[in-house]
Formats: C-alpha cells, sequence, structure tokens
C-alpha cells in the first residue's frame, strides 16, 4: 500500500476516542434517518398492503332499527355494490369466571362466519370459525382480560342473568377497527348464539364494498348516500355512515403526518451531527497542520493532501455507515411493528428497504463530506512555513509577544473582570480561566453551542407540546364532565332514574341526555355530511365549552345549535346567527347557528342542540335512555368503582343498564395514544440531545488537548488533580448553560411549530398552545448533568497528564 | 558505506546549481518591518558542501527558506539549475514549488519532521510516492537501501518514536535523499544531538557531499565546523559578511 | 530594580529557625528513561545538599541531565532510585502527583525558560492563580499581594494586561512574581534568561540576588557564564553526574 494511504489508516486507527466520537456522530444522524425512512416506507406498504387484504369495507351503515336479509339483499343488488353483509353489533359485559372485575366488549355476529368476505378476521390461535355459543376474541381484547383459546367467559345480559361461553379462537380484525382509536376491544359470535344472549337474531349494521373505484372517496361517498337512502325509503334509519377506501388505511394521512415530523427531527439530528463533525474535523487539521507541513515539504501538493483526507473523511462515513445501516433498520422494522400493534394492522416482516438505505448511504457520506469540506480545503491549502512554524519561522514567531491590541472580546471579558472586581467582586482565578477558555474558540463554541441548544430546544418543545396536547384534551374533557356514564337499553323516566341514582352514596347530580343523528345539507339539500346531535338539559353543568365565536345554548333556544368547529370544513363562511339545514329525523328544518365551539375534529362533527326539541323528535319527552352522573370525588379510580357500584345497584332495582363507565374512560384512551406520539418525539429529541452532548464532549476534548501546555503550568503552580478538573468541567458547564439559556428562547417558536403541525395532523384544527416548566427543569437538570458528564473525561485526561509530559522540554 | 547499488546519481561537476540574485526578505508585524535578508547573493556549485553559519536571529534559517521556496521573497531571484535549465522557483505556484522540491531538494531540520504516524520506511517512502517517481515495489527498496546508507535498516519498520533522536536524523536525511535530488539543505541539522551524536550525522553529510557528489547546503550557529565545510558563509542581521570568501576545500 | 522591596513581605523567620538543615538534600539520585529506543540514564547517582539562603547555578551542556535535576528538585519528574527531601519533606515517598502539586504550590515558586503564564489571564490574575491553588492568604488579600509582587518586578503598571501585550522579558518577570506569591522559601529556575536580551536577564539575576539577600534559596539552571560568576554556588553537571561544584562567596 502506499504510505499516503498508509497514513490515513493510522490517522483512523491511532486515536480511537476521535475516531469513535466523528463515526457516532455521523452513524446517529445516519441511524435516526434510517429508522424513521425505513418506517415510513413499511408502515406505509404495509398498512396498505395488510388492510386492503382483508377487503376492507367501503361504507358502513349503521342503522337506528333492526333489520333483515330481505333489506341486505335489496343492499348488495344495487348497481355498483360489489358485495355487502350484515352485522349486529351490541355492547356486552364480561369478565373471567371467578374474578371481579367486568369489562365492556363490542360484540359483533356475523351472517355466516364461512361466507365472509368483507373485513375479513385474520387468524392468530385457534379457530376463525366459532360455532354456536362459542366465541371468538380479537386479539385486543388479550390486553384488557386474563383469558385465553379454551376458556371461557362470563357475560352479562342486560336483565343481570349471565351466560358463560368459550373462547375458540384468538383473531385480528383490521378492517373493523380502523381509524378508531376510542373503540372497546371486540368478539365475535354467530347469529344462532344471539337467543342464548338474549339479543333478536336481526341486524344493524351493513358493511359494503363497492364494484368500482374503490380507492374513489367522492364516489363512495355518494354511493353511500344513495344506500342511506334506499334504506331509509325501506322504513328503517341510518344514524352513522363511515366511508374508507379501499387501499388506503383511514388513519393513513394521520400516521404520514406524525411520520413526517419525526422525519424532520431526523433531519435536524443529521444537521447537527454534520456541525459536530465539522468541529471536530477541523480540530483534526488544525493538529495535523506540522504533517501537512512535512508532505508539503517532501513534495505533497495540495490536490494530494486534499484527497488524503477527503478519503479519511469517507472512511469515517463508511464506518458510521457500519454501525448505523443495520441498526437503522432494525430501528426502523421496531417502530413499523410499534405502529402496527398500536394501529392495528400487520408488517409483512423484516426487510431492507432500498429507498432507506440509499438515503442513509448518501447521508452517511454526503454529510460528513459537505461537513469536512471547508476545513479540509483550508487545511490542504496551508503553507509548509505555516505548517511548520515553531520549527523554522522563529523570526515570525518573536512578533507574537509585545502585541499592542487585544482582540475585542478578550479586552470585554478583562474590562468586565476589572469592573467587577473595583465592585468588591473577585471571581476565583480558577473561574475565570473556565469562562475565558470558553470563548477562546469561538467558532468551535458556536457549533457546539448549535447543536446542544438545538437539542435543548427540541427536548423542551415536545414537553410544552405534550401539555398543549393534554390541556387541550382536557378543554374536550369538558364537554364530559359527568363521573360516570349510564346507558340503558331502553328509555326510562328521567324523575324515575334521578330519584333512585340521587339515594346512591357520593352521588351528586344526575342528568339526562338525548342524542340524535342529523344530515347536514347543502343549498339544493343535498346531504353533506351526518352531524350528531347531542342535548344535555340547557341548563347542565356538564359541558363547559369552548367557544371560538357565538355564545353556547340557552333555556329559551328552540331550533338553535351550537356546532363543532369542524363543520366550517363544509360551511367555511358560517358565523353565529346564520342558519343551516338540517335534515331531522326525515324532516328538512332550518336550525340557527348560536355559537361555534372547539372540539376534536376526527371525533366527529358534532352539535349541542335542546334537550326538549331533540327529546320531542325522539318522542322521549320526559325519558331519556343516556345519563349522565357527577360523584363527589373525580378521579378515575373512584370513577371505576362508582360505575360499578352504579351498575349493580341500578340492575338490582330492575333496570336494563347497558354499559355504566367512568367518564374519563375514552378520554384516557385518547391521551394514551396521544401519549405514544409523545414519546416518539421524545426519544427524537433525546436523540438530539446525545448528538448536542457528544458535541460538547468532543469540544472539551479538543479544548483540553490543545492546553495541555496550559495545564503544565498549572500543576507547576500548584494545581492538584481536583483543582485542574473543576476548571475543566466548570468550563464545560458553563457552556451548558449558555446553551440552556438559548434553548429557552428558541424553545418558544420550535414549540409552536411542532404543537401546530401536531395538533393538525392530530386533531386536524390548530389548539392554544400552553407553556410548561417541565420541560425546562427537565433539561436544565440535563443539560446539566450532561456537560458534566461530557467534560468529565477530558478532564481526567487534563488531571492525568503529567508536567513533565506537558511542558515538554526541547 | 556502500552505494554501489543505490542509484544515487553524482551530480558532481562544478557547475552552478543553485543561485540566489540579491535576494530580500521583509516581515510586516504588528511592531513594523523588519528585514530578514538584505540582499543576498550568493551561488552553489555542483559537489559543494556549503556552511551559513551565524547566530540565532541573524536570519540563517529565513535564507534557506528562500532556497527551498518554503516562504516567499520580498525580492530578488533564486535560480535552481538541477537539470541544465535554471529554474526560478519563487515564480512557480506553491504547487509546483512542492512537486519540484520534493524531486529536486531534500530538505532535513533540526526538529527532524518525521510522520509519527508512519514507520521509518514508510517515512521514506511517501516523498518517491507523492512525487511519483518510484512504484510501490521499487519504493520499499530503495526505501531499505537509503536506510542502509544512513546504517539504520535494522529500524526499518519501527515508528519513529521507537527510536534515538540521531536515528531519527539519519531517518530524516534518508527520507531527503528519496526522490535522489542533487540538492540537500540542512537546518541545524545536529542542534538537539549530544556531540557524539552529532559528529556521526555529520560524517554522513561529508559522505554523501565526498562520495556521492551532492550538494549540501547547511546553516548553523556552531562556529567549530566552519573549517570542515567546503565554502564557508557568515550571516549576520540579515546580510553576508564574507560574501563568496573562499575557505580551505577538503578533498 | 525597584526600589520597593522593603515593602515585599517575605516571611525571615522560619528560614532563621531553622538554619541547621538542609533546603535540598538528594542522595543517590538515579534517573533512568526507558522508551523503545532502550534505556538511557540521564542522571548516574546524585548527592547534592544546598542550605537556606544559597544562591546556586546548574551548568551543564544539553543532554547533561541538568534540567533532568531540576525536575527531581520540583517533584516534576520522579527519581528512578534515591531520596529527595525538600525542605525537610520526603516529596517521592508516599506522595501522589497530585499531592506533589499541592505541596509545590506552597514550597516552592518555579520559573520556566518558555511559556510561563497563563495566556487567558491578567498579570495580576496570573499572580493570584497560585495563591488561589495554594489557598494561601486571604481571598481579599490576593489581589493587593499580586500587585505588589508586580511591583516588586517592577510591572504594577502592567497588572491588568494580558501576556500578549507584554514583553517576553516582562513576561518572565511576571512568572518571577507569581513564583514568589505564596511566598516560598525556594525558587527554582530553568534557564530564566536563556530567551531574553542581555538587559532583561540582568535584572532578573538581580533580583535573584535580592531574594536570595533576603533568605530565600535560589536554584537556577543556566549556560550563561556571565551569571555563574554571581551566584554563591556554582554545580557543574555533565553526562548525569556532578562534576564541579565551587563556592564563590560564603
Amino acid at each position: 500500500m502506499k504510505p499516503r494511504w498508509r497514513k490515513v489508516i493510522h490517522d483512523l486507527l491511532d486515536n480511537k476516542g476521535r475516531t469513535l466520537l466523528v463515526v457516532l456522530s455521523i452513524a446517529v444522524g445516519v441511524f435516526s434517518i434510517g429508522v424513521i425512512a425505513g418506517a415510513y416506507q413499511i408502515i406505509g406498504t404495509d398498512l396498505r398492503a395488510s388492510y386492503s387484504a382483508v377487503k376492507p369495507a367501503n361504507i358502513e351503515l349503521r342503522m337506528a332499527k333492526n333489520f333483515d336479509d330481505d333489506l341486505l339483499e335489496m343492499i348488495r343488488n344495487r348497481d355498483g355494490v360489489a358485495d355487502a353483509e350484515a352485522r349486529r353489533a351490541f355492547n356486552i359485559r364480561v369478565r373471567t369466571p371467578g374474578t371481579e372485575k367486568w369489562i365492556t366488549l363490542d360484540m359483533y355476529v356475523f351472517d355466516d362466519f364461512e361466507e365472509n368476505s368483507i373485513n375479513l378476521l385474520i387468524p392468530i390461535e385457534g379457530q376463525t370459525i366459532p360455532e354456536k355459543r362459542e366465541i371468538l376474541l380479537e386479539q385486543d381484547v388479550l390486553d384488557h382480560i386474563d383469558t385465553g383459546v379454551g376458556r371461557s367467559l362470563e357475560f352479562q345480559l342486560a336483565d343481570g342473568s349471565t351466560k358463560i361461553m368459550p373462547v375458540v379462537g384468538i383473531v385480528q380484525d383490521i378492517g373493523g377497527s380502523a381509524g378508531d382509536f376510542l373503540a372497546s376491544p371486540t368478539s365475535y359470535v354467530t347469529k344462532d348464539t344471539l337467543p342464548y344472549l338474549g339479543q333478536p337474531e336481526l341486524f344493524n349494521r351493513a358493511v359494503v364494498t363497492v364494484s368500482e373505484r374503490g380507492d374513489d372517496i367522492a364516489h363512495i361517498r355518494d354511493m353511500g348516500a344513495m344506500l342511506k337512502d334506499k334504506v331509509e325509503k325501506n322504513d328503517n334509519l341510518v344514524v352513522r355512515m363511515r366511508f374508507a377506501e379501499t387501499h388506503k388505511h383511514p388513519l393513513a394521512d394521520t400516521i404520514k403526518a406524525v411520520l413526517g415530523i419525526l422525519l424532520a427531527i431526523g433531519v435536524l439530528v443529521v444537521f447537527l451531527s454534520s456541525s459536530l463533525i465539522a468541529n471536530t474535523l477541523s480540530a483534526l487539521l488544525n493538529q495535523h497542520l506540522r504533517y501537512i507541513g512535512v508532505i508539503k515539504l517532501v513534495g505533497g501538493q495540495r490536490r494530494q493532501v486534499f484527497l488524503m483526507y477527503l478519503t479519511l473523511i469517507m472512511a469515517f462515513g463508511v464506518l458510521a455507515l457500519l454501525i448505523a445501516v443495520p441498526l437503522g433498520g432494525q430501528g426502523a422494522y421496531a417502530l413499523a411493528s410499534f405502529a402496527a400493534d398500536k394501529l392495528h394492522f400487520n408488517v409483512l416482516g423484516y426487510r431492507i428497504v432500498p429507498a432507506a438505505f440509499i438515503i442513509q448511504i448518501l447521508v452517511g457520506l454526503l454529510v460528513p463530506l459537505i461537513a469536512g469540506l471547508a476545513p479540509v480545503r483550508s487545511g490542504s491549502r496551508i503553507t509548509v512555513l505555516h505548517a511548520l512554524s515553531g520549527g523554522i519561522a522563529d523570526e515570525e514567531k518573536q512578533a507574537k509577544a509585545g502585541k499592542e491590541r487585544l482582540p475585542w472580546f478578550d479586552w470585554v471579558q478583562v474590562k468586565a473582570t476589572r469592573l467587577l472586581a473595583k465592585r468588591g467582586v473577585h471571581i476565583p482565578r480558577p473561574f475565570v480561566i473556565s469562562l475565558r477558555n470558553t470563548f477562546r474558540r469561538k467558532s468551535r463554541l458556536m457549533l457546539t453551542l448549535f447543536t446542544l441548544t438545538m437539542g435543548g430546544a427540541i427536548f423542551i418543545a415536545v414537553f410544552n407540546v405534550r401539555v398543549t396536547l393534554h390541556d387541550f384534551m382536557g378543554v374536550i374533557e369538558n364537554y364530559f364532565v359527568a363521573d360516570v356514564t349510564v346507558d340503558f337499553d331502553k328509555p326510562y323516566r328521567l324523575d324515575k332514574v334521578q330519584q333512585d341514582v340521587l339515594k346512591m352514596d357520593g352521588v351528586q347530580h344526575v342528568e339526562g341526555w338525548q342524542f340524535a343523528s342529523a344530515e347536514m345539507l347543502d343549498d339544493n339539500k343535498h346531504m353533506i355530511q351526518n352531524i350528531s346531535l347531542l342535548a344535555p338539559p340547557t341548563d347542565s353543568r356538564l359541558v363547559d365549552p369552548m367557544m371560538v365565536s357565538g355564545r353556547w345554548l340557552r333555556v329559551d333556544d328552540v331550533r338553535s345549535l351550537a356546532i363543532s368547529e369542524g363543520v366550517l370544513k363544509y360551511y367555511p363562511n358560517l358565523e353565529p346567527g346564520d342558519s343551516l339545514n338540517l335534515k331531522i329525523d326525515g324532516r328538512e328544518e332550518v336550525w340557527q347557528v348560536v355559537g361555534i365551539f372547539k372540539f376534536m375534529d376526527r371525533e366527529g362533527i358534532l352539535g349541542y342542540a335542546p334537550f326538549e326539541y331533540i327529546a320531542e323528535i325522539n318522542g322521549l319527552v320526559n325519558r331519556s335512555a343516556s345519563y349522565r352522573v357527577v360523584t363527589d370525588r373525580h378521579d378515575r379510580h373512584y370513577q371505576d368503582a362508582k360505575a360499578e357500584e352504579l351498575d349493580k345497584y341500578l340492575r338490582d332495582r330492575g333496570y336494563q343498564v347497558r354499559l355504566a363507565e367512568a367518564g374519563r374512560a375514552s378520554l384516557d384512551k385518547a391521551l394514551e395514544s396521544l401519549d405514544i406520539l409523545v414519546t416518539l418525539l421524545l426519544i427524537m429529541a433525546v436523540l438530539t440531545a446525545i448528538v448536542g452532548s457528544m458535541g460538547l464532549t468532543g469540544t472539551m476534548g479538543m479544548n483540553v488537548l490543545e492546553r495541555t501546555r496550559e495545564i503544565g503550568i498549572m500543576r507547576a503552580i500548584g494545581a492538584d488533580d481536583r483543582a485542574v478538573m473543576r476548571t475543566v468541567i466548570a468550563e464545560g458547564v458553563f457552556v451548558g448553560m449558555i446553551s440552556f439559556g438559548l434553548a429557552i428562547i428558541l424553545s418558544i417558536p420550535f414549540t409552536y411549530v411542532l404543537a401546530s403541525i401536531v395538533s393538525q395532523a392530530v386533531f386536524q384544527s390548530p389548539i392554544p398552545i400552553i407553556f410548561t416548566y417541565m420541560g425546562y427543569a427537565i433539561w436544565l437538570g440535563m443539560v446539566l448533568a450532561l456537560s458534566a458528564l461530557a467534560s468529565i473525561l477530558p478532564a481526567r485526561n487534563a488531571a492525568r497528564l503529567t508536567i513533565r509530559e506537558v511542558l515538554a522540554y526541547e | 558505506m556502500s552505494a554501489a547499488r543505490l542509484s544515487l546519481h553524482n551530480s558532481s561537476n562544478g557547475s552552478t546549481l543553485v543561485e540566489l540574485l540579491n535576494v530580500v526578505k521583509v516581515y510586516s508585524t504588528a511592531a513594523g518591518e523588519f528585514t530578514a535578508l538584505d540582499g543576498i547573493s550568493l551561488q552553489a556549485g555542483r559537489g559543494e558542501f556549503v556552511g551559513i553559519i551565524g547566530k540565532s536571529g541573524a536570519g540563517k534559517s529565513t535564507l534557506l527558506n528562500m532556497i527551498t521556496g518554503v516562504d516567499r521573497l520580498t525580492s530578488g531571484e533564486v535560480l535552481v539549475n538541477a537539470n541544465g535549465s535554471p529554474v526560478s522557483i519563487h515564480k512557480m505556484s506553491e504547487d509546483s514549488i512542492a512537486l519540484w522540491r520534493g524531486k529536486t531538494l531534500g530538505v532535513v531540520y533540526q526538529s527532524f519532521q518525521l510522520l509519527p504516524m508512519l514507520t521509518i520506511v514508510e517515512n521514506i517512502t511517501l516523498p518517491m510516492d507523492l512525487c511519483g517517481r518510484f512504484n510501490p515495489k521499487q519504493s520499499r527498496q530503495r526505501a531499505l537501501e537509503l536506510l542502509r546508507l544512513v546504517e539504520i535498516e535494522a529500524h526499518a519498520d519501527k515508528l519513529p518514536s521507537q527510536i534515538s533522536g540521531g536515528q531519527q536524523q539519519r531517518v530524516a536525511i534518508a527520507r531527503a535523499l528519496a526522490n535522489d535530488p542533487p540538492i540537500l539543505v540542512a537546518d541545524e541539522p545536529t542542534g538537539s544531538l549530544d556531540s557524539v551524536t552529532a559528529e556521526h550525522i555529520f560524517e554522513v553529510f561529508e559522505h554523501l557531499v565526498g562520495d556521492l557528489g551532492k550538494t549540501i547546503i547547511m546553516v548553523t550557529h556552531d562556529q567549530t565546523l566552519a573549517p570542515r565545510f567546503t565554502r564557508t558563509l557568515r550571516i549576520a542581521d540579515g546580510e553576508l559578511l564574507q560574501p563568496e570568501s573562499e575557505t580551505e576545500t577538503i578533498e | 530594580m525597584s526600589t520597593t522591596h522593603a515593602r515585599l513581605r517575605v516571611d525571615l523567620s522560619q528560614q532563621a529557625m531553622s538554619t541547621p538543615d538542609a533546603m535540598i538534600d538528594m542522595h543517590g539520585v538515579v534517573k533512568t528513561f526507558r522508551s523503545s529506543a532502550g534505556e538511557f540514564t540521564a542522571l548516574k547517582g546524585v548527592d547534592l545538599t544546598i542550605e537556606r539562603g544559597q544562591f546556586v547555578s546548574i551548568v551543564g551542556k544539553s543532554g547533561s541531565g541538568k534540567s533532568t535535576l531540576l525536575n527531581m528538585i520540583t517533584g516534576i519528574d520522579h527519581p528512578t532510585q534515591g531520596r529527595v527531601v525538600i525542605g525537610g519533606t520526603d516529596i517521592y515517598t508516599g506522595v501522589t502527583e497530585s499531592q506533589r502539586s499541592r505541596w509545590r504550590g506552597r514550597n516552592l515558586g518555579i520559573v520556566f525558560q518558555f511559556f510561563q503564564l497563563l495566556p487567558m489571564l491578567t498579570l495580576l490574575e496570573n499572580v493570584m492563580l497560585s495563591m488561589d491553588f495554594a489557598e494561601m492568604y486571604d481571598f481579599d488579600e490576593r489581589p493587593e499581594r499580586a500587585l505588589e509582587m508586580l511591583r516588586l518586578v517592577g510591572l504594577e503598571k502592567f497588572a491588568n494586561k494580558l501576556p500578549v501585550l507584554v514583553s517576553t522579558g516582562q513576561q518572565q518577570l511576571a512568572a518571577i512574581a507569581r513564583a514568589m506569591a505564596c511566598d516560598p522559601p525556594l525558587l527554582v529556575a530553568d534557564e530564566p534568561t536563556g530567551n531574553l536580551d542581555s538587559r532583561s536577564a540582568n535584572t532578573i539575576v538581580d533580583l535573584f540576588e535580592e531574594l536570595s539577600r533576603r533568605g530565600k534559596t535560589v536554584v537556577m539552571v543556566t549556560h550563561d557564564p556571565s551569571f555563574t560568576s554571581r551566584t554563591t554556588r556554582n554545580i557543574t553537571i555533565a553526562d548525569g553526574l556532578l562534576v564541579a561544584d565551587g563556592n564563590h562567596k560564603s
């Protein structure tokens, strides 16, 4: 091998710490890009593949009344319908025999499991086709209850009686649960099991696939409207419809948006690691000046020197790729699997994603190349004289003492110390050394501060985003203030329920609510979208809305409506006071919008309407099937206990309770899924913080290396190990503190940007931004710890130097 | 010392090899201008062993830097006639000087200036590699022969840190000869060595001049070496004291 | 020399009381350097006693072992064999390098040939630094004492300048001020004038003479014969052995 390449190899291997630092800093960037690009690709294709593989329904029609095969036949025979299946869906309470805790399952009844061709069930364990009085469980159920194939479950019917059925299989239902974070876990039985569970052998739901243009959501909506029309002409009522494309998971856009945010942070990590690389490489070139001088002295030309160091950089990149590419692939798969688990789809197996692979290689080679180009260029341009100065340019070196002017920054520092001293503030000199050392390598300091500050600002911003999301969920919670929600299978008189429930210990308040579904119409009386109408008593204490404009409902309101912000998507110019055409209970009516409130758009288009009017429409004057209960304590635990208690209490009094649930139950679930997102963001933030602290470690290492002679002087005049280490660590911590100050400022715009992107992706609406001291406090602790840690190693090295080595007499 | 198998050209034919014409070097510093060389003219013929003696600060290192092209002159001209036609080195670009220097001029410094990460033999093959004079196979062979010439072939595969200062200086001399240049330039080559070692190194230089016909220009502050050069020049305050004064030739 | 010697608070009582014991006592000191290039013995068994208050010069060629000898006295390096007792303390037996640094700060002033001062501190701060490390004098007293030291070497005007703004000779004087800051009984200097013009060099030797007269022990390595005549004792070292030891004025 040619000696110049020999030198490159030695440069790579002789200083392993430095090589490791550079390689790791490249690797962190390559890794994070690899994970996210890979996951993006895997999730994208596998979500699509595993979703479309189960033949997902394009249209789901939920009917108000039960129906039989005739109606299904009618739907199936419409033009443009490929297939249709009927389902019966109801809630049922279940527990493992011998245990106390009941949970609520969504029970789906298939007409014929063998003929199932829409929303296919994927076998996980045991059977996929249950016999009479046997049950299949969606795998999610196992997270909530201790059971398994071959074991039995105890079911509680509306009348309070219990039934036992064996679990014969665990399945995965990708189509059925897609797009609904808040859905209960599901289970499946045959139609002939229905009488056993006290249910009629009739259906209340239809799932439909279209025969063409299955990826045209507008066409699917048109088909849905047409089917609804037909169903309603057949004397049934469609209360809710859901539409989905054949090849696109309902949450695909949200997932892509979230991955997009992660990708942006990943790109930032690469960017930060590149500044770390630039820092290390310019220090390396600095240390190598003498060698470059020698190479040029013996005939080396600029291009040769340039190529040697460029090769060194490429070698760093290749080493980083060797570490980061396999890890990134694994990480991508792990992230995709994690998402798959949460979103109920399947990953098609581990594989190398070519696009991610190529991106990683490009990042791993190009980023260090670009970062190193400037230092290598200037390094290779150095003249022999300059490079060897000290050895040969004695005369010139003499000029160093006796300078007339100081750089302004040094002057300011000295001046500031003097001013303080005049006011009686004397800073101990070892600390003065730390402070002034901090600013000696200004461009290096800048790059270090940049990486550390960015890491910190993102870290803090993620915490702010977290409270922002939680706070907004708190806003949403204000629409569901009740501690326990009780739904009955049939309506009961308001005063009777109130009388009974209020007798129970700890219950402070009860109110009955009404619900209705309406269609919003355009000027030509065509349906635009369904709207769910909630009707609490007008004086309800259980809704604390966050108004965007207008007002809330008043007692004297009749056909008045407060709408969620999401409605504006369909009526962009709608303002309080405007009228809105609704089709409700088959009649077209003109309602007045009195106010617009904030809500999560994803969870639907909502309107609040006066109780009395809706009660009249529902034919339930003074009666309701749904009640909200306020108890004397509001924590989740107490709510759960009270729900349990209420359930038993009401059943004992002969009520047919369908569901009694803690008020926070569904909210907590939503928070849980938000926290997953926050966790992913936090992982990225920690990665940036790691890059930042690696930058600091590198900088402190280089600083110490360049100041060995000064450390020798310090030792010679009486500095012991601790004094030397203190000086170095104080400098590191000081850099950390500066970056903390900058991160505080930078975190503000970061919070705004990150929060608005996340809220757009998750809620599809902007949300108010909240700041928390938490992120600042944690980052302060972290940056102190990181900067101290980052300087301990260099400080120890500094303390280990013996003076003889350091002062190297010649 | 056997140089029989080694291709070191005997370049001795008496003609002028290096010529300095009224060379001036002025440094500008914060404290003002400082004239390091004040109109130096000198010639060195093939096969000469020229000693330039002066105190520190006299300008002798600067003078050497003018000849090696490491530093730029303020005015004047340096002509080197290595292969028939004189080259004015200060009219070349930095890169061309580097390549030219690699082929024409070996430099030896007081502080050896070996690359610590390369073995002894690699330090010597490096200039051959950079100037593309010899292919890798020839390079190693030639490097080993050069090491034999300076009598440290036993240490060929050691690192510079593993050998003594005197040995390192021998390596530096071998490296200076790597591309078989006609001229060797040495800046206090024995300055950091004890007297016995220094004597050995000096003998190597004498051998190169006497037996191989190399031209050597050496600067030193050591007055006692004066009689051993074929020609001695004295420099003080940037000027030659006895320009072109011929002293006794050893041979 | 400035006329402010009187203001220098040199603690003479300690020296006066313990005159009988030597300041420096070296017994059979051998120093062998081992490297892959082989073994090299720089000191081949040195016995040396220096009394308190002596002004000693050590001369020798480069490579003779004089810097190594100095390193044995200052505790910067450690001997392969032998004992070094400074001011009654055996500085090598059971003492870590870190502890030696601390000891040095309190008991010894060192002046080097090159690179004396920390470039980021002003001259005044450089002088105060050694007091900070040694934890000598009250914190609030240190600036005043440091200024006094600079006045002693005639640099009080430059107290608040960074080292780059003063000449090499002035840096050397500031280094002496720093070496004296903790009022050590022993001052060790390695070629302190090697880098200076003759006027600055003279100033420094004057200063050493004055310090020696005030009871300090001064040990100086030099190669300049014009200074050896001014010391009270002149030791010559060659090839790792003391070859001559002459008292000029006792």
